[in-house]
C-alpha cells in the first residue's frame, strides 16, 4: 500500500524558556541594585564630609574627588553595560546546558577583555578630562576606572549566584574600607581620596572574585583551559548584540540628564578640569535615588516569589502536556503577578513618598540643605519612583526574552531623557527635574502597554511564533 | 520540489505517494505495468515522499521511453518555512475552514463541496502557509476548536497534531501550482495526499481526475495511526481516560477521511481492484454510479513458461512473497510453520522480500524463529526473481492483516502455485472466485483463513502439501482463473479503453 503517513513532533524549543530566562531575568534586575548602593555611599561620603570638616578647602577637595569618582562610575558602567547583559545571558545558557565548568574560564576571559578595553578607553579619557592633574592622579583614575569595570562584571555574576546578602555585605565592607582609608589618607588631599576609592573598590572586587571562584567549579575533564573567550568568539551561538546595546543605552540614559545639567553653562559649573557638576540638580536627584530602596525590595520579592513561580508553571503546563485551560490559567497568574508587583511598587513607594514629602523640610534642615531645592526634590522623587516602575518592566521584558522591545525602550529612554531635560533647562528653574520625570512617566506608561500586549499574547507567541 | 526527469510533455500524470519509482510494492508494480503496457501514451510521475533520506538514491525501476516527466517532493524535509512574523489573519478565511470541517463531518452526500476551497488560490493566497502558521486568527481558531472538542487533551499534543496534519496541505498546493500544466489527465493510485493533490489540480485546471484505489487509503492510515505511539508522553494506563489519546488519533483518521472524501467528490471514474474495496469506497462517500472494479492483471505467458521447470510432485516449500513488515504479519506465518513442521518434518518456508523496512520487526521475527526452533525450516531469501522462486514452491501464502489486490497470488497462479491466504483485500475473490458466477464455478485455488488464525493456516498448508489430488485440482483452477480473468492484456485493454474515452471526451469539449 502506498502512502507516507504522518510525522509528529511536538517539542517546543524548551531552551528559549524556563530556566535560562530565570537566571537571566534576576541578574538583569539585580545588576542595578549595587548601582543604587554606590549612589547612597557617594552621598554618605559627601554629607559626612560636610559635617566632619567645616573648612571650605577640604569641602572643595571632597567635591573634586567625588565628581572624579562619579565620572569613573558613570563611564565605566556605560562601557561595561555593553557586556553585562550578554555575559549574564551567556552564563545562563551554559548553566542550562549543564556546562557550568565553562563559567569560570569565561569569567576570567571576559575580565581580561574588560580590562584591556577599559584601559584603552580610560587612558585617553583621563588625559582629556584632567589636563592639569599630576600623572599620579591620572594613574589612579585609570586604575579606578578599570577596577570599577571589573566590579560591574563580577557583580553581575555574583548576583546570578543569588548570594544577595553576601554581595551586599561585600559592598558595605568595600565602602567601609573607602571611608576608613580616606581618614588615614586625608593629608594627601585629592590623591589620598582617589587612592581610598581605589583601595575600597579593589577590596570589593577581590571579595566578589573570590566568592565566584569559590562557587563555580574550576576544573573539569572537558575543559583544560584557564581562560576562554567563548562569548566573544561565538563558540556557542551568536553574541547577544541587542542585549549589549540595550544595557549600554540604559546606562547612558540614566546619566544623560545629569550630564546635560553639568555641561549647561547656567546650571553647571567646573569642578575639576573638564569635569562639571550642577549645584541645583545633583543633590536633590541623588537624594531622591535613596527613596528607591523600599520599592526595589518589594519588586525583587514579587519577581522572585510570584512571577517566577507563575512563569515556571506556565511553561511547565505547556511542556508537561497541560490542557488549554491550565495553560490559560497560568498565563493569567503571570499577568496577575505582574499587576500586583507594579501595584505594590506604586503603592508602597507612593506611601513612602508621601512620608518623604511631609518630612522633606525637616530633612533638608537637618542636612543643612537650602530649601530652594525642595520643589526639585519632590519632582525627582516621583521620577525615581517611575524609573523603578520602568526598570521593573524592562526586567519583565528581559525575562520574556523580548530583546528587541527592550532595545527600543532603552534607546527611547536616552533620546527622550536628553530632549526633555534640554527643554526643561530652556523653560527655566521652575521646570528643572520635570524633563527626567516626564520621560519616565511616558516610558512607564508606554512600556506597561507593551508588556500587557506581550503577556496577553504569550500563549499565541509561544506556540505559533517559535 | 525537484524535476528529475524531463523529456517531453506527459499525457497522463500519476501522483505517486510513497511508491513508484522509489518503493517496491503492489502499487509500484501496477504503475510500472501500466506505463510499460500502454506505450501509445506518455506518462509523468509526481513522487511525494516523506524525507528524501528515507528513500534509495536511485529509482528501483527502469524508466520506459514513454515515461517522460518526474517531479519529486519531500513533505517532511526541513525546507524553508515562511519567515516567522506575527499576523492578524482574516476572520472570513476561518469561516471557510469551518465550512470545510462541516463538509468533512457531514454524512449527506448531497452537500456540495465548498466552492471557495476548490480554488488553488485559497491555499496560496487567501490562507497561505504563514496565515495558518503564524496568524492570530489561526491561533484563536485552533484554541477554540480545542476548547469545543477536546478540552481535556493535552494542548501541546493537540496543537502539534493540528500542525502536522495540515502542513502537507500547503506542500500539496505548491506542488499543484508547480505541475498544474503537466498532463491532460490526472490518474491517482490512491486518495490521501496524492488524491488531494489530484483534486486540487483537477479543480484548478479543469482536468479529468481518474482514481484507482488499491487498498483503501483511509483504512490503511487508520491502522498506522492506531498502532503508532502518537505522543512521546504517556500517562500510566491507570490514570489515562479512554478518550484522551483517541481524540488525537481520531483527528488524524478524520483528516484522512476528509481528504479522501474530497477525492471521491471529484474523481470520475473511481476504480478499485476488487468488489469489497468498491463497497468500502461507496461507504466512505464515493458515488456508486461511477465506481467500477478493474482487477490487476499479470503477464501470464511469461510465468506459464516456468511450469516446465517444475519438478515432479509437490515441492515441500511454502513461499511468502512480501516485505518483512508488521502489516504482513510474518509472525503469524512463523507460528503456523511451527505446527506445519511438526506434521511435515521436511517442510521449508521461504520468505522472499526486503527486510530492511522495519528492522526491529524483522529482528523480532528472527528471534521468534529461533525460539520456536524453526531455524532449519525458515529462510529469508531477500529480494528474488519470482520466476526462479515459483517453480520451486509448493504453496504460496500471505498472512497479511491488510492487503489490496496482491499480485503475487496471481503470479503464483500463473506459475501453477495454489495459495493459502488470510481473508484480506481481494484474496477471497482470487482463491474462491469473484462476483462473476462463472468464476466461482471454476472451484477453489487454495484456502482462505481468518486473520492471524495459525491453526487454520497450518491446516491449509498441511492439506495441500500432503493431499496431491487436492493440490492438483487447486493448481488447475488457479491457472484457469488467472488466464480467464486476470491477464495483463485484459487489464491493459480496459485502461486503454478508459483513457480513450476520457481523451475523446476532452476533444469534444475542446471542439465545443
Amino acid at each position: 500500500m502506498a502512502g507516507i503517513g504522518f510525522e509528529l513532533k511536538q517539542i517546543i524549543k524548551e531552551k528559549s524558556l524556563t530556566s535560562v530566562m530565570k537566571t537571566f531575568g534576576y541578574s538583569a534586575v539585580l545588576s542595578s541594585g549595587p548601582w543604587v548602593i554606590s549612589m547612597i555611599i557617594i552621598l554618605g561620603i559627601g554629607l559626612s564630609s560636610v559635617y566632619l570638616s567645616r573648612s571650605s578647602v577640604s569641602n572643595q577637595l571632597m567635591l573634586q574627588a567625588s565628581v572624579s569618582y562619579v565620572s569613573a562610575l558613570a563611564i565605566s558602567s556605560i562601557y561595561t553595560g555593553f557586556f553585562q547583559l550578554p555575559f549574564t545571558r551567556f552564563i545562563a545558557d551554559r548553566i542550562y546546558e549543564k556546562k557550568s565548568y565553562l563559567i569560570l574560564p569565561n569569567f576570567i576571559g571576559t575580565l581580561i577583555v574588560t580590562i584591556v578595553f577599559g584601559f584603552l578607553i580610560s587612558l585617553p579619557l583621563s588625559i582629556f578630562l584632567f589636563d592639569t592633574q599630576t600623572n599620579l592622579f591620572l594613574l589612579l583614575y585609570i586604575s579606578l576606572f578599570v577596577v570599577l569595570s571589573c566590579v560591574w562584571i563580577a557583580n553581575i555574576l555574583a548576583a546570578s549566584l543569588k548570594l544577595y546578602k553576601l554581595v551586599i555585605l561585600f559592598y558595605l565592607l568595600g565602602y567601609v574600607a573607602i571611608y576608613i582609608s580616606s581618614i588615614f589618607l586625608r593629608e594627601y588631599e585629592i590623591i589620598g581620596l582617589l587612592l581610598s576609592f581605589l583601595i575600597g573598590n579593589s577590596l570589593l572586587f577581590f571579595m566578589l572574585f573570590l566568592g565566584i571562584i569559590y562557587h563555580y567549579p574550576s576544573y573539569n575533564n572537558k575543559n583544560k583551559k584557564f581562560i576562554r573567550f567563548d562569548m566573544f568568539q561565538s563558540t556557542f551561538g551568536k553574541f547577544y548584540w541587542k542585549l549589549g546595546w540595550s544595557g549600554m543605552l540604559y546606562n547612558i540614559a540614566i546619566w544623560i540628564d545629569k550630564a546635560i545639567f553639568w555641561f549647561t553653562p547656567i546650571v553647571g559649573y567646573v569642578v575639576i578640569d573638564k569635569l562639571h557638576a550642577s549645584m541645583v540638580y545633583d543633590f536633590p536627584i541623588f537624594l531622591a535615588y535613596l527613596s528607591i530602596i523600599p520599592g526595589m525590595a518589594i519588586f525583587f520579592y514579587r519577581l522572585e516569589v510570584d512571577f517566577a513561580m507563575a512563569y515556571d508553571k506556565f511553561y511547565r503546563a505547556i511542556n508537561r502536556h497541560g490542557t488549554q485551560k491550565q495553560i490559560k490559567q497560568h498565563k493569567q497568574e503571570m499577568i496577575n503577578a505582574v499587576k500586583i508587583s507594579l501595584q505594590e511598587i506604586l503603592f508602597v513607594q507612593g506611601m513612602f513618598n508621601i512620608l518623604l514629602f511631609l518630612g522633606a523640610e525637616r530633612l533638608f534642615e537637618l542636612l543643612l540643605l537650602p530649601k530652594l531645592y525642595l520643589p526639585l526634590f519632590y519632582v525627582d522623587v516621583i521620577g525615581v519612583q517611575l524609573q523603578l516602575g520602568f526598570m521593573s518592566i524592562l526586567a519583565y521584558l528581559y525575562y520574556l526574552d523580548r530583546q528587541k522591545e527592550a532595545l527600543y525602550y532603552t534607546l527611547f529612554f536616552v533620546l527622550l531623557n536628553a530632549f526633555l531635560t534640554w527643554i526643561s533647562i530652556q523653560l527655566g528653574p521652575f521646570f528643572y527635574g520635570y524633563g527626567y520625570s516626564i520621560t519616565l512617566l511616558i516610558l512607564f506608561v508606554a512600556s506597561i502597554h507593551t508588556l500587557n500586549n506581550l503577556l496577553q499574547e504569550l500563549d499565541y507567541r509561544t506556540f505559533m511564533l517559535q | 520540489m525537484k524535476i528529475t526527469l524531463n523529456r517531453g510533455e506527459p499525457d497522463i500524470l500519476i501522483p505517486a505517494e510513497g511508491t513508484y519509482p522509489y518503493v517496491r510494492g503492489g502499487v509500484s508494480s501496477w504503475i510500472a505495468q501500466l506505463i510499460a503496457g500502454l506505450p501509445q501514451y506518455t506518462f509523468g510521475i509526481a513522487f511525494v515522499g516523506s524525507k528524501q533520506e528515507e528513500y534509495p538514491k536511485k529509482p528501483l525501476y527502469p524508466f520506459p521511453d514513454n515515461l517522460v516527466y518526474i517531479v519529486e517532493l519531500y513533505m517532511f524535509d526541513e525546507d524553508e518555512k515562511p519567515p516567522i512574523k506575527a499576523l492578524d489573519g482574516e476572520v472570513d478565511t476561518f469561516k471557510q475552514i469551518q465550512k470545510l470541517y462541516e463538509w468533512f463531518r457531514g454524512n449527506e452526500k448531497e452537500l456540495p463541496f465548498p466552492e471557495d476551497i476548490k480554488k488553488l488560490s485559497f491555499y496560496l493566497k487567501t490562507m497561505d502557509e504563514s496565515v495558518f502558521l503564524y496568524s492570530r486568527e489561526s491561533w484563536y481558531f485552533t484554541s477554540q476548536k480545542n476548547n469545543e472538542n477536546s478540552s481535556d487533551t493535552p494542548f501541546l499534543d493537540y496543537f502539534w497534531t493540528v500542525r502536522s496534519i495540515h502542513l502537507p496541505i500547503w506542500k500539496m498546493a505548491k506542488l499543484a501550482k508547480f505541475i498544474g500544466d503537466k498532463g491532460k489527465i490526472i490518474h491517482s493510485p490512491s486518495t490521501g495526499y496524492a488524491g488531494f493533490l489530484s483534486t486540487l489540480i483537477s479543480y484548478d485546471k479543469e482536468k479529468p481526475y481518474l482514481l484507482t484505489e488499491h487498498g483503501i487509503y483511509t483504512k490503511e492510515r487508520k491502522i498506522d495511526i492506531i498502532s503508532s505511539t502518537l505522543s512521546g508522553y504517556k500517562k500510566l494506563d491507570l490514570f489515562r481516560e479512554s478518550g484522551e489519546d483517541n481524540y488525537i488519533q481520531n483527528m488524524w483518521v478524520k483528516f484522512f477521511e476528509g481528504i479522501g472524501k474530497m477525492s471521491y467528490s471529484r474523481a470520475n471514474p473511481i476504480l478499485s481492484l476488487y468488489s469489497v474495496a468498491k463497497e468500502t469506497q461507496i461507504l466512505y462517500g464515493a458515488n456508486k454510479d461511477i465506481c467500477r472494479v478493474i482487477p490487476n492483471g499479470v503477464d501470464v505467458e511469461k510465468l506459464a513458461k516456468t511450469l516446465k521447470h517444475r519438478p515432479k510432485g509437490i515441492p515441500k516449500v511454502i513461499t511468502l512473497i512480501g516485505r518483512v513488515v508488521s502489516i504482513k504479519d510474518i509472525k503469524t506465518f512463523v507460528r503456523a510453520m511451527r505446527i506445519t513442521a511438526s506434521k511435515i518434518p521436511e517442510v521449508e518456508a521461504w520468505i522472499v522480500g526486503p527486510d530492511d523496512e522495519e528492522k526491529e520487526y524483522a529482528q523480532e521475527c528472527r528471534e521468534l524463529i529461533s525460539v520456536l526452533d524453526l531455524t532449519e525450516h525458515i529462510k529469508f531469501l531477500g529480494f528474488q526473481n519470482i520466476a526462479d522462486i515459483l517453480p520451486k514452491s509448493g504453496l504460496l501464502t500471505l498472512t497479511s492483516i491488510s492487503e489490496g489486490m496482491p499480485l503475487v497470488i496471481l503470479e503464483g497462479f500463473a506459475a501453477g502455485v495454489p495459495c493459502v491466504s488470510t481473508d484480506v483485500g481481494s484474496c477471497k475473490d482470487l482463491i474462491y472466485g469473484g462476483e462473476n458466477p462463472e468464476d466461482k464455478a471454476l472451484g477453489i485455488a487454495g484456502k482462505v483463513c481468518e486473520i492471524a488464525n495459525i491453526t487454520q493456516l497450518a491446516e491449509g498448508y498441511i492439506k495441500f502439501l500432503t493431499d496431491e489430488e487436492a493440490w492438483l485440482d487447486a493448481q488447475r483452477v488457479a491457472i484457469e482463473r488467472v488466464n480467464r480473468f486476470y491477464t495483463q492484456e485484459l487489464f491493459l485493454d480496459t485502461y486503454q479503453k478508459i483513457y480513450e474515452d476520457i481523451f475523446s471526451e476532452l476533444e469534444t469539449k475542446w471542439q465545443e
